[in-house]
């Protein structure tokens, strides 16, 4: 069989039932105490293997959005839709816990899921072989780079084999080569995968760079004001031209979100 | 017996804090006198002081370390679907682990220091001798040899089980030796 036929069946598969969304979001609202309102009617939909960047100003509750869809913390008001697993999730620490190994953290992960012992070890071995970490297994947290220990992060979220991947700013605190390097790795474990992404990142080229779409989220309160669809084929780098060219758009749009608020 | 004192304690943390460090500060010789009293020259009083140095360190120890777990690894255990009692086994413990070796490790100095002082202070034919009594058996031979040479014993001793003892259990607790979380 051919690729081409192969690609026309799974379409005509996909249009006759279309995978549900991996999240709808609908009207989510999140008041801390009595007064302060963080997110004022949220409605968005991650569709099946997309991949969509949330970009905003600092504090406009991108993290609370996550928090509130891995189950963290609960909505004050309004609705949020599940395809089927609960969501994994990655901080922008890689938050390994320090008296297991790589290898342990994941197994733990793992386990946690339900896996018997007889797979763990197994499956654990091929999700860091995934994240090109092969042999790093019996290492502690420590003993690991950021850039690194990130990557186990990452084999660890995959480990949940969960439909969406939440990841707030995982890549914020690494310097830009690792940085830039783990974004090919995310690009190309997303097309392996086919899992759904809600990426939240400050950095708008980031977002332009790994998304199917650009979400911007309003401050104080928080409201989607923007959706931008990227239509960048091709493998993308941070520096490309049509990458430049929309993150401009698109920060320029932040700034006035901004100003709009000082004011 | 020091675990379930601290999981009682851990709702009464600040009485808990105050008092911890005065019970353990005033150990070393003030409540030798008290154990004398109480346990006559018996091995009673040794096992009391002892008890009164390495009890209130070790509980402290137990209730910091659940004190000071992480909160972003609660996170990580919630996300990873761990609740309750799974969250307490697998988090909570490994990681209140170092704070409870910690106060293993300060609860065996003041003990050892306690057991010292109430060694040279308490002789009896009931007691039979310990390296306190040597000590006090060369103040009163007035062998200064044999009194440095007991210091250096009680030192000795006092760096053996730091190293071998302790190094080895944070070692296993932490992959490395030394309590500080990196």
């Amino acid at each position: 069989m051919t690729d081409t036929v192969q690609e026309r069946l799974v379409a005509a598969s996909r249009a006759a039932a279309p995978d549900p969304p991996a999240v709808r979001v609908e009207g989510l609202v999140k008041r801390f105490g009595r007064g302060r309102v963080v997110l004022d009617g949220v409605d968005l939909d991650v569709a099946a293997g997309e991949v969509v960047c949330l970009v905003g100003a600092s504090g406009c509750g991108k993290s609370t959005l996550l928090s509130l869809l891995a189950g963290l913390q609960e909505p004050t008001s309004g609705t949020v839709r599940l395809a089927r697993t609960r969501p994994a999730l990655m901080f922008q620490e890689p938050a390994l816990l320090p008296w297991l190994t790589a290898a342990g953290n994941v197994e733990l992960a793992l386990r946690l899921r339900g896996v018997p012992r007889r797979g763990r070890r197994e499956q654990a071995r091929e999700l860091l072989r995934l994240v090109r970490l092969d042999g790093v297994g019996p290492l502690r947290p420590h003993q690991l780079s950021g850039g690194m220990q990130q990557r186990v992060a990452l084999a660890r979220a995959l480990s949940q084999r969960s439909d969406l991947l939440l990841m707030d700013e995982p890549f914020g605190a690494l310097d830009a080569i690792t940085r830039d390097v783990l974004h090919e790795e995310l690009v190309r474990l997303q097309a392996e995968t086919g899992v759904a992404v809600l990426f939240v990142t400050h950095d708008v080229r980031e977002a332009v760079r790994l998304g199917h779409r650009v979400v911007l989220l309003s401050s104080r309160p928080g409201r989607v004001i923007a959706d931008w669809r990227v239509d960048i084929d091709g493998p993308r780098r941070t520096d490309d031209p049509e990458v430049g060219a929309l993150a401009e758009g698109i920060t320029s749009r932040l700034r006035e979100e901004i100003r709009r608020h000082a004011a | 017996m020091a675990r379930r004192t601290a999981a009682g304690a851990r709702r009464r943390r600040r009485v808990g804090r105050l008092l911890a460090p005065l019970v353990a500060a005033a150990v070393s010789v003030a409540w030798v006198p008290a154990g004398i009293v109480w346990f006559g020259l018996s091995p009673g009083t040794i096992y009391f002081v002892v008890l009164l140095g390495a009890v209130p360190s070790i509980a402290n120890g137990t209730v910091s370390g659940i004190d000071q777990v992480p909160p972003l690894y609660s996170r990580v255990g919630r996300v990873l679907g761990a609740r309750g009692l799974r969250a307490a086994w697998h988090i909570q413990l490994p990681a209140a682990l170092p704070g409870y070796v910690g106060g293993l490790k300060q609860g065996w100095a003041f003990a050892w220091r306690s057991l010292m002082a109430a060694e040279l202070i308490t002789q009896s034919p009931r007691l039979g001798t310990g390296l306190g009594q040597l000590l006090d058996s060369g103040r009163q031979l007035s062998d200064v040899s044999l009194v440095f040479a007991m210091i250096v014993v009680i030192l000795l001793v006092g760096v053996a089980v730091d190293r071998v003892v302790f190094a080895t259990l944070e070692r296993s607790v932490l992959g490395r030796p030394g309590l500080l979380g990196g």
